[in-house]
């Protein structure tokens, strides 16, 4: 069975996408995330059993996050990509499948503000707490007075 | 007697942390309740100054990423912007690449096991340790002008040529080097002491390796076999058959061994490199090339492959296609990974990096829990954490 008829069997729309290295990188609508990770994982064939990171981007009218899964069985590698608001940004956390999740999860969280929901702690991790602002949003702005440590 | 709960902080400041690590500690008497570890003390934003600046521009930065290590972080960012702007880099300049990594590779081993001896208590190893990485960083300042920021990768190649006699030194530490590792083996391998502090210290199940995403030696010293070098092979790697050595204990003594075992075997891939690099030293191949002359693409000794560079690229000219890659590439201390997206201009939307230590740092509460408050140094040092790159 290919991969591709095992997303399928399972019913998850997918869009496949080629980047410049000539990895696979899978479109799936944010709904799917987590029921795709948990057959990902669970599947003796396939077991993509490592989270090695997750990357959210400001794509300036949404926001896209990839997920980078390895499996040690099969030793071939996936990306994951889902699409969320700009307004409001959510997504499942995975920590319930991935223990690695936790960390990168956080460090999403802090750099563009996109909401994990289920995250045991979410909460700034590279940056102090009272940090204002998501710094990899494109509308950030870096000239705020309030940021600046001589006045915090 | 009424026992009270203490709570310890470990670090910012603190020599064993290697960085600027704060470990907040539970202590019940000697033993570790609870542990959490609180980073971002050396956060410099490296993701959001690739905003500002293009590529080449940016080239000079990585290397910072991790200061132990500068080579690997310059050459995934390098592969990715060749993979995205389609630039052929020539068989020379990978074998310069293919060398100088290993090297690196054996140099940040090399400071970790003196560190993680002097964490120990052991002061005489960092001695030894340092004398051979002298060595390696003298070498890496005649090839490049740096002990540490090397800054010598560009995109489509490597910035100069080896200098005259370089890769005779090479060899020779190559010839040397095996010899000093069985001096440490002989210090510290058997040593009651460190074995009594590494022996089932801070296991790390297979499952709980995986669970957490921890990569590199960490990973293999836990039993399970993934090396990007073999699996997922970049650059030359796939053009060399090598062994991937795997221990099964995941406790500090594996982590110990395994490093020891892969710095051997980085020393024999330098070597069969140094036999098959295109071209040779460059003393003979600049006066083959002199004498030759030919110019044509096909040439042994003035052909692309003898090349360092095949084109100059013009850092304002270098406008690259909106497209996204991800590169893997094994570091000394694990998977390092560097996701750039273009969009057309001189300068990247977003870089990413994916780096080792920051799951690392991660698994080390896990590890210390419910052990003692002396192991928790031992399980820190084992795990070879590099705080710039944790923090980035």
């Amino acid at each position: 069975m290919s991969f591709y008829e095992f997303l399928n069997n399972h019913g998850i729309d997918y869009s496949q996408e080629q980047e410049a290295s000539g990895g696979v990188v899978l479109s799936i609508k944010k709904e799917d995330l987590l029921a795709c990770c948990e057959i990902l994982k669970t599947d003796r064939l396939f077991n993509y059993d490592m989270l090695l990171s997750v990357t959210g981007m400001d794509c300036r009218t949404h926001f896209e996050i990839l997920y980078d899964l390895y499996s040690t069985r099969s030793h071939s590698r996936l990306s994951l990509k889902i699409k969320t608001d700009r307004v409001n940004p959510n997504v499942e956390s995975l920590y319930s499948l991935y223990s690695s999740a936790d960390w990168h999860e956080r460090e999403c969280f802090d750099l563009l503000g996109i909401e994990f929901v289920n995250h045991p702690n979410l909460e700034r991790i590279l940056l102090p707490k009272d940090w204002i602002g998501h710094p990899l949003r494109k509308d950030y702005n870096q000239e705020d007075e309030r940021l600046c440590w001589n006045k915090r | 007697m009424v026992i009270e709960e203490l709570k310890l902080n470990i670090g910012p400041q603190h020599p064993s942390t290697h960085g600027v690590l704060r470990l907040v500690a539970d202590l019940d008497g000697e033993y570790i309740k609870d542990i959490e570890a609180k980073i971002g003390y050396l956060h410099r934003g490296m993701e959001k100054l690739a905003e500002s600046r293009n590529y080449q521009q940016y080239l000079p930065i990585v290397d910072r990423i991790d200061y132990l290590s500068g080579f690997f972080n310059a050459a995934s960012f390098c592969y990715a912007v060749e993979a995205l702007a389609d630039i052929k880099v020539p068989k020379r300049a990978e074998y310069i690449r293919f060398i100088t990594m290993e090297l690196n590779r054996i140099s940040s081993h090399l400071f970790w096991l003196g560190t993680f001896m002097l964490d120990l208590g052991a002061t005489s190893p960092l001695f030894y340790t340092l004398r051979e990485r002298e060595v390696i960083v003298k070498l890496f300042e005649d090839l490049t002008g740096q002990r540490l920021m090397y800054n010598y990768y560009c995109f489509g190649g490597v910035k100069r040529d080896l200098p005259n006699g370089w890769l005779t030194r090479v060899r020779e530490f190559c010839e040397d080097f095996p010899s000093k590792i069985d001096e440490y083996e002989k210090l510290i391998t058997e040593n009651p002491i460190f074995l009594e502090r590494t022996k089932g210290v801070g296991v790390l199940s297979k499952e709980k390796a995986l669970d957490f995403g921890i990569t590199g030696p960490n990973l293999r010293a836990s039993g399970v076999r993934f090396d990007v070098r073999k699996n997922l092979p970049y650059g030359i790697y796939r053009e060399f058959n090598f062994d991937v050595p795997v221990l099964n204990d995941g406790d500090c003594y594996a982590r110990y061994q395994i490093r020891l075992l892969e710095m051997r075997e980085s020393i024999k891939l330098i070597q069969r490199a140094i036999a098959r690099i295109p071209g040779g030293a460059s003393e003979k191949l600049h006066i083959k090339r002199t004498n030759c002359g030919c110019n044509k693409p096909e040439c042994p000794f003035c052909g692309e492959d003898t090349q360092i560079y095949l084109k100059k690229i013009n850092p304002i000219g270098l406008r690259i296609p909106s497209n996204e890659v991800n590169i893997w590439v094994e570091s000394s201390r694990g998977l390092s990974g560097c996701y750039v997206k273009s969009n057309g201009t001189n300068s990247a939307d977003r870089v990413k990096w994916r780096t080792p230590s920051f799951s690392a740092t991660q698994v080390l509460p896990e590890l210390c829990k419910g052990g003692l408050y002396a192991d928790v140094i031992a399980i820190l040092g084992s795990l070879d954490i590099v705080l710039p790159e944790v923090d980035r």
